[in-house]
């Protein structure tokens, strides 16, 4: 098997940028907030896209509705200057499968999701769900893998590779599992299958991925650090493998401080970066004093203050 | 190596003596399997073979037993036995480590000061198996088994291979390193990138010579963030392979070692499945001229369907043809 995607479909290389859910204090959805993130991520210079309503925009504690709704103010706030995939996961598939038919409506490039949460399931049942989410629409679909995180375990390479086999708009993967030995694994099996299928990290963990076929990530610390993404994504790609040594290392030292309470944290560092966007939805915490300094200590130690832009 | 971006943070212990001391000239740790004759008992004949082997494909040291030397099947005098048989037999040009894994702490202490008595370079432990101490008491362990040896210990953590995800945390190595100045390595079993990243950045913070590297030959995803190298079960297979990827991966050759590390990592998987990773390194060499008899119960040698699936696998994979085959070099 060695089908290639068409470019109609075709996922762009690099590294995309996912906004928060900006909220009011009565932690109501604050859309005018989200048009500044979405619009902010869209002209940040070499971004290849924009992921709504991935896992730090907290689309698990949104109605069904408020989702819709989100989809559709990043669609008309990126306004086609970007490719922009929404992320249509739920532990039912007749709600994924809605969130998808809607994406595809509001003109989305396409739709990634991730295995079921909450089910303990068979790869007999992961495949049916993926089944329905493709038979529903025909623009791009990306399955997104957490097996550390869900109950449903991990996609298995026979799995990816009969969808790959029957859907020409199955076009990759974001796999969290950030495993290096299963990573290495679905770049060799999958791009052996289609060479242009494109397998992205959860977060910006590229130094690593990028020399066994890994195609970009989704970011954590775009928000906050940009630049510091991007810089990291030009050096791996001119091979200066002494600059990934340090932007790897410093990506990650600030990914590690906004893991805890993550997306708290995030937003407290949108904030002290001059661009609020309010707290997190229960049963999230909100950011408090501690993590304010905290974080504020460590981008004044990585120079994101100096080295950033601030504001939107 | 981290190169001149570990220089950058502020070390505050040194262990580059004893890190030297182990003689590691490389990052390439090979661990052998452990030969049995047709009574189950351990054929030092075909043992010496399988150590020159190793020692002919200049490993950075050998790791004995480990699970590929089916640790866990030997009693405790043969572990000793082992140990001191490896250091007589190669150790004058290949350091040996020893595995010194036991569920006791007592016990593995005893095999640290033993390893040490015998000439052993540098010892290695991975968390206790079967049992879930407490943090306090996997601190306690480990520091018991550092204490009985002035060796180098490296830190095995190995969470996928226990049940209740039994790990070495960041803040246990940081303890660790603190309380006990030759601890000076942490293989890691786990080969997550987050927390392989996080703990690279605070051990090189800490101490520019603590050695890191996974336990399989992961080597093209974990150099690039100070990665040392890697513990090498698939080198009694495949060892011009591995060292082809090794010394890319040293010369930061990393896109250029994609297609080894792709070979590597299809092998690698075929090791783990469908029968133990000493069963099936067992049936491989013996398909490549090498053979080392059964492994020990309970793990079972592969049927004969199987290795004839392995043989084609090896064929097609270009193992059979580009690695050695039989014992001569």
């Amino acid at each position: 098997m060695n089908i290639a995607t068409s470019n109609e479909f075709k996922m762009p290389v690099g590294i995309m940028q996912a906004p928060v859910t900006p909220m009011y204090e009565d932690f109501a959805v604050d859309y005018v907030t989200l048009e500044k993130v979405v619009d902010f991520h869209t002209r940040t210079p070499r971004n290849t896209g924009v992921l709504a309503l991935y896992n730090k925009a907290e689309p698990h504690a949104l109605t069904i509705e408020e989702r819709k709704q989100i989809a559709e103010v990043t669609n008309n706030t990126v306004a086609g200057r970007l490719p922009v995939i929404i992320h249509v996961g739920h532990p039912s598939t007749d709600v994924a499968v809605e969130l998808a038919v809607h994406a595809q409506k509001t003109g989305a490039f396409g739709i990634v999701c991730i295995t079921p949460y909450y089910w303990s399931l068979t790869q007999a049942e992961i495949l049916a769900h993926f089944e329905r989410l493709l038979g529903a629409v025909d623009i791009a679909v990306l399955a997104y893998n957490n097996p550390r995180r869900l109950e449903a375990g991990g996609l298995s390479n026979e799995l990816l590779l009969e969808l790959i086999d029957r859907y020409p708009h199955f076009v990759g993967m974001k796999d969290a599992s950030h495993a290096m030995d299963s990573f290495t694994e679905y770049c060799r099996v999958l791009q052996n299958a289609r060479p242009d299928f494109a397998v992205m990290t959860g977060i910006e963990y590229l130094a690593g991925s990028m020399p066994v076929g890994g195609t970009g990530s989704f970011s954590a610390c775009g928000a906050i650090a940009p630049t510091l993404t991007y810089d990291l994504w030009d050096a791996i790609q001119a091979s200066k493998w002494d600059e990934v040594f340090d932007l790897q290392h410093k990506a990650s030292y600030i990914h590690q401080q906004f893991n805890d309470q993550y997306p708290s944290s995030l937003k407290i560092g949108m904030e002290l970066m001059g661009r609020p966007v309010g707290p997190c939805r229960s049963p999230l915490p909100t950011g408090d004093d501690e993590t304010r300094a905290r974080v504020g200590r460590v981008l004044e130690e990585c120079g994101v203050f100096e080295n950033e832009s601030h504001g939107w | 190596m981290a190169g001149e971006a570990a220089q950058t943070l502020r070390p505050t212990r040194d262990s580059s003596a004893i890190v030297a001391a182990t003689g590691i000239n490389n990052g390439l740790v090979h661990s052998p399997v452990t030969p049995f004759d047709a009574s189950g008992e351990i054929d030092f004949d075909l043992y010496g073979k399988v150590l020159d082997f190793h020692a002919a494909h200049q490993p950075g040291a050998v790791a004995i037993p480990m699970d590929a030397g089916e640790r866990f099947s030997l009693r405790d005098e043969e572990r000793k036995t082992l140990v001191e048989y490896a250091v007589d037999r190669i150790g004058k040009t290949t350091p040996v480590i020893a595995d010194v894994t036991h569920v006791g702490s007592g016990i593995a202490a005893s095999f640290a000061a033993h390893a040490q008595k015998v000439g052993a370079k540098g010892v290695l432990l991975t968390t206790p198996y079967f049992q879930r101490p407490p943090a306090n008491m996997m601190l306690e362990h480990f520091r018991q088994i550092a204490a009985a040896t002035d060796l180098a210990v490296l830190l095995h953590s190995s969470p996928r291979t226990h049940k209740g995800e039994v790990r070495i945390t960041q803040d246990m190595v940081a303890t660790l390193m603190e309380d006990c100045p030759n601890i000076a390595g942490y293989i890691d079993g786990e080969m997550y990138w987050v927390t392989f990243t996080w703990l690279r950045r605070y051990t090189l913070q800490e101490d520019p010579n603590f050695l890191m590297f996974p336990d399989a030959e992961y080597l093209t995803t974990s150099m690039p963030i100070g990665g040392n190298g890697s513990i090498s079960p698939v080198s009694a297979i495949a060892p011009k392979l591995t060292g082809e990827l090794y010394r890319a991966c040293r010369e930061k050759d990393y896109f250029g070692a994609r297609e080894n590390q792709y070979r590597v990592s299809q092998l690698s998987q075929l090791m783990r499945n469908g029968a133990s990773l000493p069963a099936n390194i067992k049936a491989a060499m013996a398909v490549l001229g090498r053979p080392v008899g059964r492994p020990r119960q309970p793990n079972l040698p592969l049927p004969q369907a199987a290795v004839n699936d392995l043989r084609a696998e090896l064929t097609s994979m270009n193992i059979i043809g580009h690695e050695p085959e039989g014992w001569d070099l």
